[in-house]
C-alpha cells in the first residue's frame, strides 16, 4: 500500500531524515519508535504531503505522492501531535467541519459523526466548546476528526502525549478498533509500551535513520538478547546450585545469599525443571522474576541511550 | 469553499471585540474631527491691500465670503508680526497695480506671506485661486457686457452698467450656477477648495480599517500555531481555497467596517465626504482588497503571532504616514518619500477621494486609481500566496 524509498530531508544544516526506506501493507499497524528529534514527525509529514522530501520517493498504491499529492490526500486521516482543532467551536462543529472538508455531507456526515464519537467516547460532550474539554477528550476528538471519512491510511503522531492513563488506554483501544475495521495505521511514539501493544511491525528511528525494523520478536532476536532470571530461594544449598548449573540454557550463574540469578541462553529447556530441582532438594521458592528484553532494551542496545533521554 | 467560508464566519466571533473596537474608534475619531473641524474653525489669514482700489475692495469682499478661512485686513508689518508669532497661518498681499492689471487683462500677481509650509497654506492657495478665478470671471463678464452694449451704439453710463452687470453676475454665480450644465468643477454649491477635514476623515477611516484587515495574518498564524492550517493542507481542499476563504471573509469584514463608518457619517453625523457614496465605496473596496493582500504578505513574513503583533503597528503606521493619510502628500518635498508613497494603497485611495472632493469627479483619474489599487492588491496577493507556504512545519 505504501512504499518509502531513500527519503531525505534537511532543515538548514540539520539532517532530519537521512535516507530511510520502508513499506507498509494493508491492514498493518506500523510503529515508528524513537526519541524526540529522531525524525518520526518529519517522516510522517512527508507521507502526509505536508512537506516535500529533498530526495526520495513515496508511493501510495503505486502513485508517487511527492509528485501527485492528491492521490493520497482523500484516503488519508492525519492526526497531528498537537490538538489541531478550533477551540472556540463545539466538538460537533469541529467534526462537521473536518467531515465536510473530506467531502462528507447530509445523512452520511451525521451517521459518521455518531459512529466516530462513539468510538472515541465523546458522544455526550459534542455540544460543548472544545476549550472546555479535558486534555484527554481533546486528544480523542483530535483523533476522531481524522476518522470521519473512513480513511484507508491513518497517521497518528504521538497521539497520547500529555494525557492521563485512562484516556491513554481509551485511545489505544480506539486505535486497535479502527485497525480491526480495516484501516492501515502508522503510529509514532516514544512510548515503547504503546508500540509493543499496538504495532504489528516497528521501525526504530534515531537521528533521522531507521536503525532496526521488524516485528517485536524479530527486533529482539536481531540483537541476540537473553532473558535474565532471578530466583529468591529459601535454604539454598550446593546440590541445588550444581543441578541448576547442569542445564545447558543456564549461563553466568550468580549466587548472593538466597538470590540466584542467571542468563538464559537459547530456547531449549523449561523453568519447570529448575523449580522441581529446588523443591526436590530441600529448597523453597519465594519468587521468580523473568526479565525479557523489550524494545526499550533493543533501543538501548542499538544506540547506547534510553528512549526518553 | 462554502465549508471553509462558514468556518471563517463562525470564527469571526473570536475577533468580534477587535472588529467592534476598531470600527468604533474610527467612527469616534471621525465624529470628533467632523464636529471640531466642520464647526467654527476657520484659520485666520492676514490680508494686506496695497492697491486700495474699488477692484481690490471687491476682491477682498469676495475673499471674506470664504467658508474655510477667515481673512482679516491689516497692514504689512502687523501681518508679518502675526504670521511670525503663529497667530495667523499666513497672509495675502494684494500688490499695487492689481486694478490696472485686471482692467488691462494682464496676469495678476498676488503674494502669499508664510513662515512655514502647512496644510492650511495649501488651503489658502486653493481658496485664493478659486476666489480670483470667480472674481475675474465676473469682472470680465461685466467688462465684456459694457463693451458689447457700447459697440451696439447704445448710450450708457459705463460705470453704472459695469456695476449692475457685476452685481447681476455675482447673483447668478451665487444662486444660479452659471456653469452647472457644463462642468461639475464649476459647481458653486460646493466648497471645491482643498478641505483638510475631508482628508482627515478619509485618512482615519482608511487607517483604522487597516488594523482589522491586516489581522487576516493573525488568523493564518493562529491556525498555523494550532496546526489546523497544516491539517487542512493535507486534506483534499486546495491551498488556494483555504486562503481565498480567509481573504473573502476579511474583505467582507473590512468593507462592512468602512461601509458602516461612511454610511453612519453620511446619514447620521451629517459628514460631507465630498464624493458620491457609491463611488467612494468602490475606491474603499479596491483599497480593502489591496490591504487584505498586504495582510497575507505580513502573515508570510512573521513566524508567530507575537512577531506579527510587533511588526503590524510599525507597518500600518509607517504605511499610513507614507501614504498620506495623516497629512497631504503635497507638503512632502522628499522624492524618496514620494516614490515610496506610490507603493502604499492609502495614497491612491486618498488621492482620488481628495481630488474628487476638491475638483469634482474625473472619470479617468478615478478608474486609474481603482485599477492601481487592484493591481497593487494582486501583486501583494501573489507574493502573499507564495509566502503563505512557509512555516507550515
Amino acid at each position: 500500500m505504501l512504499e518509502i524509498k531513500n527519503l531525505y530531508k534537511h532543515f538548514n544544516k540539520t539532517k532530519a531524515v537521512d535516507g530511510i526506506s520502508f513499506s507498509l501493507g494493508k491492514g498493518e499497524i506500523l510503529g515508528l519508535l524513537g526519541p524526540n528529534g529522531a525524525g518520526k514527525s518529519t517522516t510522517i509529514s512527508m507521507i502526509a504531503t505536508l512537506i516535500k522530501p529533498d530526495e526520495g520517493n513515496i508511493y501510495y498504491k503505486g502513485e508517487d505522492i511527492v509528485k501527485k499529492p492528491r492521490s493520497i490526500q482523500s484516503n488519508l486521516g492525519f492526526v497531528p501531535q498537537e490538538i489541531a482543532l478550533y477551540p472556540s467551536l463545539t466538538g460537533m462543529d469541529n467534526l462537521k467541519f473536518w467531515g465536510k472538508t473530506y467531502g462528507l455531507k447530509g445523512k452520511e456526515l451525521t451517521n459518521r459523526i455518531e459512529e466516530v464519537s462513539e468510538i472515541i467516547g465523546i458522544s455526550d460532550r459534542l455540544k460543548d466548546r472544545v476549550d472546555k474539554y479535558s486534555g484527554g477528550m481533546k486528544r480523542r476528538l483530535n483523533i476522531g476528526s481524522a476518522l470521519l471519512h473512513n480513511p484507508e491510511l491513518i497517521i497518528l503522531d504521538e497521539p497520547t502525549v500529555g494525557i492521563d492513563p485512562q484516556s491513554r488506554n481509551h485511545i489505544l483501544d480506539a486505535v486497535k478498533k479502527i485497525n480491526q475495521n480495516g484501516s492501515t495505521i502508522i503510529y509514532t511514539s516514544h512510548y515503547m509500551e504503546e508500540v509493543e501493544y499496538l504495532c504489528t511491525r516497528t521501525c526504530i528511528m534515531d537521528q533521522g535513520k531507521i536503525i532496526a525494523s521488524g516485528t517485536k520478536d524479530e527486533l529482539i532476536e536481531s540483537i541476540n538478547a537473553d532473558e535474565q532470571i532471578e530466583l529468591i530461594v529459601e535454604n539454598v544449598n550446593e546440590t541445588i546450585l550444581s543441578e541448576i548449573k547442569k542445564f545447558s540454557f543456564v549461563e553466568n550463574l550468580i549466587v548472593d545469599g538466597d538470590r540466584i540469578a542467571f542468563k538464559r541462553k537459547g530456547h531449549n529447556g523449561s523453568y519447570g525443571e529448575i523449580l522441581d530441582i529446588i523443591s526436590g532438594n530441600g529448597g523453597r521458592l519465594q519468587s521468580m522474576d523473568i526479565k525479557k528484553p523489550d524494545l526499550e532494551f533493543v533501543f538501548l542496545y542499538l544506540t547506547g541511550r534510553a528512549l526518553r533521554d | 469553499m462554502i465549508n471553509q467560508l462558514l468556518l471563517r464566519f463562525k470564527l469571526l466571533k473570536d475577533d468580534k471585540t477587535l472588529i467592534i473596537v476598531m470600527t468604533l474608534m474610527a467612527l469616534g475619531l471621525t465624529l470628533v474631527f467632523s464636529s471640531s473641524m466642520s464647526g467654527n474653525y476657520r484659520p485666520e489669514v492676514m490680508l494686506v491691500d496695497s492697491d486700495n482700489t474699488s477692484e481690490s475692495r471687491e476682491f477682498i469682499n469676495e475673499l471674506k465670503l470664504s467658508r474655510l478661512l477667515r481673512y482679516t485686513e491689516t497692514d504689512e508689518a502687523n501681518a508679518i508680526k502675526n504670521i511670525e508669532t503663529g497667530m495667523s497661518i499666513g497672509g495675502l498681499v494684494i500688490d499695487q497695480g492689481f486694478s490696472d492689471m485686471m482692467r488691462n487683462g494682464k496676469e495678476i500677481n498676488l503674494s502669499i506671506l508664510r513662515s512655514k509650509d502647512s496644510i492650511e497654506l495649501i488651503q489658502l492657495r486653493s481658496d485664493v485661486q478659486t476666489t480670483a478665478f470667480k472674481f475675474m470671471s465676473k469682472f470680465k463678464t461685466a467688462d465684456m457686457t459694457v463693451d458689447i452694449i457700447k459697440g451696439e451704439g447704445f448710450k450708457v453710463v459705463e460705470d453704472e452698467l459695469f456695476e449692475e452687470t457685476y452685481a447681476l453676475s455675482t447673483y447668478y454665480w451665487r444662486y444660479r450656477n452659471p456653469f452647472n450644465l457644463n462642468s461639475q468643477v464649476m459647481d458653486a454649491q460646493k466648497d471645491w477648495a482643498y478641505n483638510p477635514m475631508i482628508h482627515y476623515l478619509i485618512g482615519f477611516t482608511l487607517f483604522f480599517s487597516t488594523f482589522t484587515i491586516v489581522f487576516v495574518g493573525s488568523d493564518i498564524l493562529k491556525e498555523k500555531q494550532q496546526k489546523t492550517w497544516q491539517r487542512k493542507l493535507v486534506s483534499p481542499v486546495s491551498n488556494t481555497v483555504i486562503i481565498s476563504s480567509l481573504l473573502i471573509v476579511t474583505f467582507i469584514v473590512g468593507m462592512l467596517q468602512v461601509g458602516i463608518i461612511v454610511l453612519i457619517g453620511n446619514y447620521f453625523l451629517d459628514i460631507n465626504w465630498g464624493m458620491n457614496i457609491g463611488l467612494m465605496l468602490i475606491v474603499f473596496a479596491a483599497f480593502v482588497y489591496a490591504f487584505t493582500a498586504i495582510g497575507l504578505v505580513v502573515a508570510g513574513l512573521a513566524k508567530t503571532i507575537e512577531q506579527l503583533g510587533a511588526i503590524v503597528p510599525i507597518i500600518l503606521v509607517s504605511s499610513a504616514m507614507l501614504g498620506g493619510t495623516m497629512w497631504p502628500l503635497e507638503i512632502i518635498q522628499s522624492k524618496i518619500l514620494l516614490t515610496l508613497a506610490n507603493l502604499m494603497p492609502h495614497k491612491w485611495a486618498m488621492q482620488i477621494i481628495s481630488q474628487t472632493s476638491a475638483y469634482g469627479l474625473n472619470v479617468s483619474n478615478f478608474i486609474t486609481s481603482v485599477l492601481v489599487l487592484i493591481a497593487m492588491g494582486t501583486v501583494y496577493l501573489l507574493i502573499g500566496l507564495k509566502l503563505s507556504k512557509r512555516h507550515v512545519y
